[in-house]
C-alpha cells in the first residue's frame, strides 16, 4: 500500500517540530506519556494530534498508538497488534518478565487501594509487605527463593537492589516517577494500569485459571 | 358607606406617612442601641442567655456573673486586648437588659428583646429540628382534630393559636432542611471528585449523607400526605359553616390563607425533594462504582497471589510463570551511545616512563632454557627415529631395553617416557603394530618410578 505524503501533513506544523522527534522516541522506547512533569508536554502534543499519530504509526510501523485511562487520568503508548510486533523487530520490544508483572501488579493493586489518597511509596512500606502480608511466606519464597525466620542484611540489600532494578524498568516505562531514587521513594503513576491492560482476559479469568491449576495438581 | 372627603382623605394620607416616617425615623434615632454594633455585645448576649438555660446564674445575675461572662467572650475571641465592662454594659442598658433592685442589690435580667434575639440567633445558627424529620415539626405543631371544624370559633382559634405560631417554625424548618439538603449536597459533589484524603473518612460520610438524605426523602414523603390530610379535613368540613356569611367568609379566608401556605411549602418541598432525589442517584453511582472496584482488585488480589503461588525459579535463577499465564512483549528500545571522555590536548601532562634495561642474566638463562629444550626434543625425535627403523624392518622391540638404554645414554626419566608416549601416539591406531604390556614383574629406575614391559612389535612378525 502506498502511503501519500498528504497523510503525514501533522508533521509539517510547528508543534510537530517542536514535539515529535521527543514523543516518537520515547514512545518507541516503550514509555507511557501522561499529564504528569516532564511528559506534561508530550502529552498535550499526542492529546491534540491523536488521530494523525495513531495513523502514522499504524501504517509505517504497524503498532497502535492507544489512548486509555486509569479513573480519569489518561495516558498513550504504543501497543502491538494480537499477531506480533509490527515493525518492531529483533532487540525492540521486551518480554516482561514474571517478576515484572508481580511487582506491576502489586504496585496496581497498592494504587487502587489509595484511591483517595496520595500514590507515593517508600522502600519500608514495600519491605512491610513483603515481611508482614497474608502472602508475606509467597513473597519471600519468590524474593528470596526460600523461607526463613530472618535474613541477613546481605540477602535483605540484595533483594532491595532488584526491586530497585525493576523499579528503573518501570521508570522508563512511566510507570512509577522517582521521588527520590537515593532513598528508595517514588510515587506509583497512573499508568501502572497498562499491567491491567496486558493481563486483562487473564484478571478476568482468574478463577477459571485458579480451578484449572487445582485439578491438574489432583 | 358615606364617602371620605377630600380633606379628611389628605389627612389620612398624611397621617399614615407621618407614621411610617415616625418608625423609620425612630429606627434610625435608636439603630446604634437597637442593634448591637461589634461582636462583643452579640456574643455577651449570647453566653448570658446560654448560662440562664443552663442554670448557671439565674435569670436575674448579678454584676459579678455579668464580669464573668464578659471575660469568657474576651477568652473566645482571643484579641489579646479587655473588654471594657462599662462600655459594653452602657451600650446594652437600653434595649437589652433591665436593672432591678433585690435587696440591697442591683440585679441584672436580660429583656424579651434581647432573648429573642438570641434565640433567634441561635435557632439559625444551630436549628434544633437538624437531625428532626419535617413531619415532626408538622405533627406537633399542626395536628388538627375533627373538634378543631365542629364551629368557627374553635376553627378560628385553631388558626390563631396552632396554625399561625406552626406556620413560622414550619418555614423555618423547610429553610433549614434546604440547607442542610445544599450542604449535604455539596459534601457528596466533593466526595465524588476522589480527592478525600482518607478512604475511612470517605466512608463514614458517604454512610452518614446516605442516612441522612434517606431520613429527609421518608420524612418529606410524610409530610406531603399529613398535609394533604389537613387540606381535605378543612376541604370536607365546609358545611359547618354555611349557617352564617360572617362564618363562611371567615372559613375561606383562613382556607385560602392555608392552601397558599401549603402551597408554598409544596414548592420548597419539592424543590428539597428534587436535591434529595439527585443526591441519592449521586450516591448510588459512588456506591456502584466503589462495589466495582471492589469485585475488581479482589481479581488483582487473586492473580498476583496465583502467579506468586506457581512462579517458579530455575537452577539459573530465572524465574518462570506458570504455564497458564502467557509472557507479554512491550516496545523497548534502549540506546546505548558510549561517552567519548573529554581530553584537552592542549594541557596534557605527559606519563613518566621509565627507561628500558635489558636483563643480561635473564636472558640467558631464558637462552639456555629453549636450548635444553630443543636439544631434548632432538633426543626425542632421534631415540623414536631408530626405534621405528626397526618397527620398519619388521623387529619387534622390547621397549624394557630401549629405555634402560636411553636413561644410560640421556641420564634422565623424561626423555624415555616421552619417547614412549611418541610411540604410542604414533602407532595406537595403526593396525600394523600391537602393543603388549606385560604388568608382572615392573622394572623400579628409580624408588617412586615403575614401568611395566612393553614389546611393540609388528603385526605379521
Amino acid at each position: 500500500m502506498e502511503t501519500e505524503n498528504s497523510a503525514f501533513e501533522f508533521l509539517t506544523r510547528d508543534a510537530a517540530v517542536k514535539f515529535f522527534a521527543e514523543t516518537d522516541f520515547v514512545l518507541k522506547q516503550g514509555r507511557h506519556i501522561q499529564q504528569y512533569g516532564q511528559d506534561a508536554k508530550l502529552f498535550d502534543y499526542v492529546y491534540d494530534n491523536y488521530e494523525d499519530l495513531a495513523k502514522y504509526y499504524e501504517a509505517l510501523f504497524a503498532v497502535h498508538l492507544r489512548k486509555e485511562n486509569n479513573e480519569r487520568d489518561e495516558y498513550f503508548y504504543l501497543d502491538f497488534p494480537e499477531d506480533g510486533h509490527g515493525r518492531f523487530i529483533k532487540d525492540r520490544y521486551k518480554e516482561l518478565e514474571p517478576r515484572h508483572v508481580i511487582f506491576g501488579i502489586l504496585l496496581l493493586n497498592v494504587y487502587k487501594e489509595r484511591s483517595f489518597e496520595k500514590k507515593e511509596m517508600k522502600w519500608e512500606q514495600l519491605e512491610q509487605l513483603f515481611e508482614e502480608s497474608e502472602s508475606r511466606e509467597l513473597w519471600q519464597k519468590l524474593l528470596y527463593g526460600e523461607v526463613k525466620r530472618n535474613y541477613t542484611p546481605n540477602e535483605k540489600d540484595e533483594v532491595k537492589r532488584r526491586a530497585e532494578n525493576i523499579l528503573n524498568f518501570f521508570d522508563r516505562l512511566g510507570w512509577i516517577e522517582w521521588i527520590d531514587s537515593e532513598n528508595f521513594h517514588f510515587e506509583i503513576m497512573p499508568s501502572i494500569d497498562r499491567i491491567a491492560k496486558l493481563y486483562a482476559q487473564e484478571i478476568a479469568n482468574v478463577d477459571l485459571i485458579e480451578e484449572y491449576v487445582q485439578e491438574q495438581n489432583l | 358607606m358615606k364617602p371620605l372627603c377630600f380633606r379628611t382623605f389628605v389627612w389620612l394620607f398624611t397621617y399614615q406617612k407621618f407614621m411610617k416616617d415616625a418608625l423609620l425615623s425612630s429606627v434610625s434615632v435608636h439603630f446604634e442601641s437597637l442593634i448591637p454594633q461589634n461582636q462583643e455585645s452579640i456574643l455577651l448576649l449570647v453566653a448570658l442567655y446560654r448560662k440562664i438555660q443552663n442554670n448557671e446564674i439565674d435569670d436575674a445575675f448579678t454584676q459579678k456573673d455579668f464580669e464573668e461572662a464578659v471575660q469568657e467572650v474576651g477568652d473566645a475571641l482571643d484579641r489579646g486586648k479587655q473588654i471594657q465592662v462599662e462600655n459594653i454594659s452602657k451600650k446594652l442598658s437600653q434595649f437589652f437588659y433591665t436593672t432591678i433592685k433585690r435587696g440591697n442589690e442591683y440585679k441584672y435580667q436580660l429583656t424579651v428583646f434581647a432573648t429573642d434575639l438570641v434565640r433567634i440567633l441561635m435557632q439559625e445558627i444551630q436549628p434544633d429540628f437538624k437531625n428532626i424529620e419535617l413531619i415532626h415539626t408538622f405533627k406537633r405543631t399542626l395536628q388538627l382534630l375533627d373538634d378543631d371544624l365542629s364551629s368557627i370559633a374553635k376553627f378560628d382559634y385553631w388558626y390563631i393559636n396552632h396554625y399561625l405560631p406552626s406556620k413560622r417554625v414550619i418555614l423555618s424548618h423547610t429553610e433549614n432542611l434546604q440547607r442542610m439538603v445544599d450542604d449535604r449536597t455539596i459534601a457528596l459533589r466533593q466526595l465524588m471528585r476522589f480527592n478525600e484524603e482518607n478512604t475511612k473518612d470517605l466512608i463514614t460520610n458517604f454512610i452518614r449523607i446516605f442516612e441522612e438524605l434517606g431520613r429527609q426523602s421518608e420524612g418529606l414523603t410524610q409530610t406531603l400526605t399529613f398535609k394533604q390530610n389537613i387540606t381535605d379535613a378543612i376541604k370536607g368540613a365546609e358545611i359547618n359553616f354555611l349557617d352564617k356569611k360572617e362564618s363562611w367568609d371567615q372559613y375561606i379566608r383562613i382556607r385560602t390563607e392555608i392552601e397558599l401556605f401549603f402551597e408554598n411549602v409544596d414548592n420548597r418541598m419539592l424543590s428539597i425533594n428534587d436535591r434529595v432525589q439527585l443526591s441519592v442517584s449521586r450516591l448510588k453511582t459512588l456506591y456502584d462504582t466503589l462495589q466495582y472496584k471492589q469485585l475488581y482488585k479482589l481479581k488483582l488480589e487473586k492473580l498476583m497471589l496465583h502467579m506468586l503461588k506457581y512462579t517458579t525459579r530455575d537452577s539459573d535463577g530465572v524465574y518462570r510463570f506458570p504455564t497458564m499465564i502467557k509472557a507479554k512483549h512491550v516496545p523497548y528500545h534502549r540506546s546505548r551511545l558510549p561517552q567519548i571522555p573529554l581530553l584537552d590536548f592542549k594541557n596534557v601532562e605527559p606519563a613518566d616512563v621509565p627507561d628500558f634495561t635489558i636483563d643480561e642474566a635473564y636472558l640467558k638463562l631464558k637462552e639456555d632454557q629453549n636450548y635444553r629444550l630443543l636439544a631434548r626434543q632432538e633426543s626425542i625425535s632421534k631415540w623414536i627415529e631408530n626405534i621405528n627403523s626397526d618397527l620398519l624392518a619388521g623387529k619387534a622391540v622390547d621397549f624394557n631395553d630401549w629405555f634402560k638404554n636411553i636413561y644410560q645414554k640421556e641420564k634422565t626419566l623424561e626423555i624415555p617416557i616421552d619417547v614412549c608416549f611418541g610411540l604410542i601416539q604414533l602407532y595406537s591406531k595403526s593396525s600394523t603394530v600391537e602393543f603388549e604390556i606385560d604388568k608382572n614383574a615392573p622394572y623400579h629406575p628409580q624408588e617412586d618410578l615403575a614401568l611395566w614391559k612393553l614389546k611393540i612389535q609388528p603385526s605379521n612378525s
